[in-house]
């Protein structure tokens, strides 16, 4: 077990390297561009020349981003281009808000998508897996930006039982703190949900045509052993590799979603450096975020092998 | 129904007529056509025939685990004299892995790969009789042993993966044998294995026979298999029971041409310059069967009497083939 | 047997729901101008926020403008945007596929890695960053977007490839001396389009998704231009006294996805039932 995880590890780091690489070239694909946006049309070219000689703009892109990795290796990201503020604090302090909206959203997805995909490979071809498909085709297509807008106008406007947005840390006050992310999360998580039931259908009919869930029922094992103690953890295994994918989708919606409900994460961060053009924090955040999606994957990745005997176990020729 | 005869009672396993359809787009297609056999306790009988011949479905519907699609038109099957078509699916479910039990051909892929073997082998006992884990589990290791398995309470720790082919196909008959059933289906149990492996497994067999009495349905398309281990035969093609009869007369005097026909195709039985000589044409397809006689079209003694459904020629005592010119010397030659 | 028949015209006719959806949305683009019965861009402030009534049908916006006009000139932008990413990603994707599949080895390993990498950034983000450097209107969307598009088309593309190639025809071709662009163009292209108009089905929806959010969070289409995503932006801030405005460009934008989504299902489930579920 020590050495798959290991692996996973040695891997992993290369990865976010890479990813950094990408992301600092897609902030400068089109070069100079960070001035010029920073400092407005009008900017004079003496002024653009000096704000670049300040910020260390007008060097190779290859050192300047050298340079950013060593400051960042080191846990400096920058400051900001506007109010000079440094990056990472900054980060560091909304973290916990967009991971609580990340571990929610999650949470709903899965919770919707696994009893309800499990149902409809349990129940295929009859009605509940024709209901249960054709919501997941309409769930899937409703853009979550669109459904938290609706959540809103129901249970904030309509219904006035919800707040519309705001954000109050977990410890301070629970339970605030879990009206202000209901919206939030069944906005990010229903959306998602729709393509995990679709896999975790599929990965689980897969399982129960199995040789080994035809042992069980050989066995006289009724349906809720069959499925509980035979089919579960078998179908479990590539739905996490493969829905792992997806988890990237739904971080994706974080920033719209902080967005909306006024939520001081990072998502929301980004949005601020891209309206801003400030530079700095806009990389900073798209950083953070690509890691910790990153790491949410490599996470599930590592779920499934370890739920996995053949994986963690090599084989042994037996006598 | 039709009053049990005298010795019904005494048959462990009892089909009776059985027909299973399918709906197809061609339509209905009967995989299954009046079948009919018996075994008795602590008889091991062989049920031979090509894939498609209807044999595994045949074992499936005694298991009550007809696919979705399948209907069971007529018949009965019988268990130790209880009707189990009557059956409700919680009855059925009491009943199996526990009356009767079934061994199936890949044993890797018929295992759980992510339970350790030990609980596997020793859930039925948890299923059917309330036993708990800790008593069941301990139960495992003594089945395993029983299956001349070594080292069985480190085997019972481990996952399937981990054991050779050879020693999953033993953890599925310890599984298979935990609760002691009056019947064991095992459908190509020795297929997928080498021969020395085989060899193994067929002598467990029969000691299950010896010591436990269980009545034995051995399902194959391996001739020497059959040979080897089978006290009765019955031999299918194309969804039928074309002969049956106690092994050696069948080997000796194969009355059925598909039978003759098995024979002179198969390797294990012939000397080492002898030609083999395959069955001319395929098997038809279950909605394009032949009036009459099914093997008609591939039978090299049709005469014009075969266009029409053939006999039961009873050829020896207990020893009989569907055919019309079944026991002529001609055909048996 | 009845249900083996009621599936597959299930199968057929979410299809053709799909196909119907979608020619309504690309007609409505192309129409729009026909369709429409004011221009998207005529402003009456008499009639500010008015909820749905005879003259407007669907209501009014902020600024007196006809919100069923402006939903079908929106149609233009997501239309255009999606055909013009989805274009560059097939391309793209196609080119990079194709050459990591037939060169092999090295460079089949690097540009894969490299496709890999950027399949797993969450796409809005990746296309915000971009655009901060591009700069924000709608040109740089469809680029942004395309971009984006194309590892997953290079992925399914090296795939069809590489299939293909283990045909025999292209050994024979080899043969008989071919050089290796007619080979590409000739034998390969031709199998390798199928499984990609699929996923391009599917991408056509991904990139009116896309092109919504980024006009939603003010990055794509800009006001007065009417694109859904903005106009569900402005329609926040009136949430309150015109819940049409938050409603109306949602529910065309769902069900363009729709649409979308259903013809890429049934063309899978059509063209490949390998690929199905």
């Amino acid at each position: 077990m020590a050495r798959l995880l290991f692996t996973r590890l040695a891997l992993f780091v290369p990865t976010l390297f890479a990813a950094s690489v990408v992301l600092f070239i897609a902030i400068n694909v089109v070069p100079g561009s960070a001035a010029r946006s920073a400092l407005g049309v009008d900017a004079t070219p003496q002024a653009i020349m000096r704000f670049e000689a300040l910020n260390g703009l007008n060097r190779p892109l290859v050192v300047q981003y050298t340079d950013w990795l060593g400051r960042a290796l080191h846990g400096d990201l920058g400051t900001s281009f506007q109010n000079r503020v440094p990056v990472a604090p900054e980060i560091l302090k909304r973290l916990p808000t967009t991971l609580e909206l990340a571990v929610l959203a999650f949470l709903v997805a899965n919770a919707i998508a696994l009893p309800l995909g499990a149902l409809a490979a349990l129940r295929h071809g009859r009605r509940a897996d024709v209901t249960i498909s054709a919501l997941a085709t309409v769930l899937g297509a409703i853009p979550n930006f669109w459904l938290a807008t609706l959540l809103v106008l129901v249970f904030s406007l309509h219904l006035k039982i919800l707040p519309a947005g705001g954000y109050t840390p977990l410890l301070e006050s629970p339970w605030k703190n879990f009206t202000q992310m209901i919206l939030p999360a069944l906005s990010l998580g229903l959306v998602s949900s729709a393509l995990l039931l679709r896999i975790m259908r599929t990965t689980m009919l897969e399982v129960l045509n199995s040789d080994y869930v035809r042992t069980a029922h050989a066995k006289g094992a009724p349906e809720w052993i069959v499925v509980m103690r035979h089919a579960l953890r078998n179908a479990l295994i590539p739905y996490l590799t493969v829905g792992a994918v997806e988890f990237g989708f739904l971080f994706g919606g974080v920033v719209i979603i902080e967005d909306i409900f006024r939520l001081p994460g990072i998502g929301s961060l980004v949005l601020v450096g891209i309206i801003n053009r400030d530079y700095p924090v806009l990389l900073g955040s798209a950083l953070i975020v690509t890691f910790i999606v990153l790491t949410a994957n490599m996470l599930v990745d590592t779920c499934a092998s370890l739920l996995d005997p053949r994986q963690l176990r090599p084989r042994e020729a037996g006598r | 129904m039709p009053p049990l005869p005298q010795d019904a009672a005494r048959q462990t396993l009892e089909i009776r007529d059985l027909s299973i359809a399918f709906p197809t787009p061609r339509g209905s297609a009967r995989v299954v056509d009046h079948v009919s056999l018996s075994i008795g306790g602590g008889e091991i009988v062989g049920l031979i025939g090509e894939s498609g011949s209807g044999k595994t479905l045949t074992a499936l519907a005694v298991l009550g685990m007809t696919p979705r699609g399948a209907r069971i038109e007529s018949g009965s099957i019988l268990l130790g004299g209880e009707s189990l078509l009557d059956k409700t699916e919680r009855e059925r479910r009491a009943i199996r892995g526990d009356r009767v039990a079934y061994i199936p051909q890949d044993a890797l892929r018929s295992l759980n790969p992510t339970l350790r073997v030990g609980p596997q082998v020793g859930e039925p006992l948890t299923l059917h009789r309330a036993t708990p884990w800790t008593v069941a589990k301990r139960k495992a290791v003594e089945l395993l042993a029983a299956v001349h398995l070594r080292d069985p309470a480190r085997r019972a720790e481990e996952y399937p993966h981990q054991f050779s082919g050879g020693m999953q196909q033993r953890a599925m008959i310890a599984m298979g044998l935990c609760l002691e059933p009056q019947l064991l289906i095992a459908d190509e149990p020795t297929t997928a294995l080498d021969v020395t492996v085989q060899a193994q497994v067929l002598r467990l067999v029969r000691e299950i026979r010896k010591e436990h009495r269980t009545a034995i349905l051995f399902i194959t398309h391996d001739l020497g298999v059959v040979a080897d281990l089978c006290d009765r035969v019955y031999v299918m093609y194309a969804g039928a029971v074309v002969e049956e009869g106690p092994v050696d007369r069948i080997f000796e005097r194969p009355s059925h041409p598909y039978t003759r026909g098995l024979l002179r195709a198969t390797p294990a039985m012939h000397g080492p310059k002898e030609a083999l000589i395959p069955i001319p044409g395929q098997v038809p397809l279950a909605t394009e069967r032949p009036k009459g006689c099914r093997f008609v079209d591939r039978c090299a003694f049709a005469i014009d009497s075969c266009h029409s459904p053939p006999p039961w020629v009873e050829v020896e005592a207990r020893h009989k083939a569907l055919c019309i010119r079944a026991g002529e010397a001609e055909v048996a030659a | 047997m009845i249900a083996f028949t009621n599936y597959s015209i299930r199968r057929h006719g979410l299809l053709t729901v799909g196909a119907i959806i979608v020619a309504a949305v690309v007609l409505s683009a192309i129409f729009a101008p026909w369709i429409a019965p004011y221009s998207p861009y005529d402003l009456d402030v008499t009639v500010m926020l008015h909820g749905p009534s005879r003259a407007h049908w669907l209501g009014t916006d902020e600024v007196g403008r006809d919100v069923l006009s402006r939903t079908i000139f929106a149609a233009q932008i997501s239309v255009k945007v999606a055909l013009f990413a989805v274009a560059i990603g097939l391309i793209g994707g196609t080119i990079i596929g194709m050459l990591a599949a037939y060169c092999g080895g090295t460079v089949d390993t690097v540009l894969m890695r490299l496709m890999e990498l950027l399949f797993s950034f969450p796409a809005i983000l990746l296309a915000v960053v971009l655009m901060a450097s591009l700069g924000t209107n709608v040109l740089n969307a469809m680029l942004a977007i395309g971009i984006i598009f194309i590892p997953g088309f290079a992925r399914l593309a090296r795939a069809s490839t590489l299939s293909a190639l283990q045909q025999q025809y292209v050994e024979a071709a080899r043969s008989i001396g071919m050089s290796h662009s007619r080979i590409i163009l000739r034998e390969l292209l031709p199998n390798v389009v199928t499984p990609l108009l699929v996923e391009a089905a599917v991408a056509f929806a991904y990139a009116v998704l896309l092109e919504s959010a980024l006009s939603f969070l003010g990055l794509g289409a800009q006001p007065p231009e009417p694109s859904w995503g903005n106009m569900l932006n402005t329609g926040r801030g009136f949430m309150a006294q015109a819940p049409w405005l938050s409603i109306v460009p949602g529910l065309a934008l769902f069900l363009c996805v729709l649409g979308f989504n259903l013809l890429g299902d049934g063309l899978r489930d059509m063209l490949d039932p390998h690929l199905r579920d």
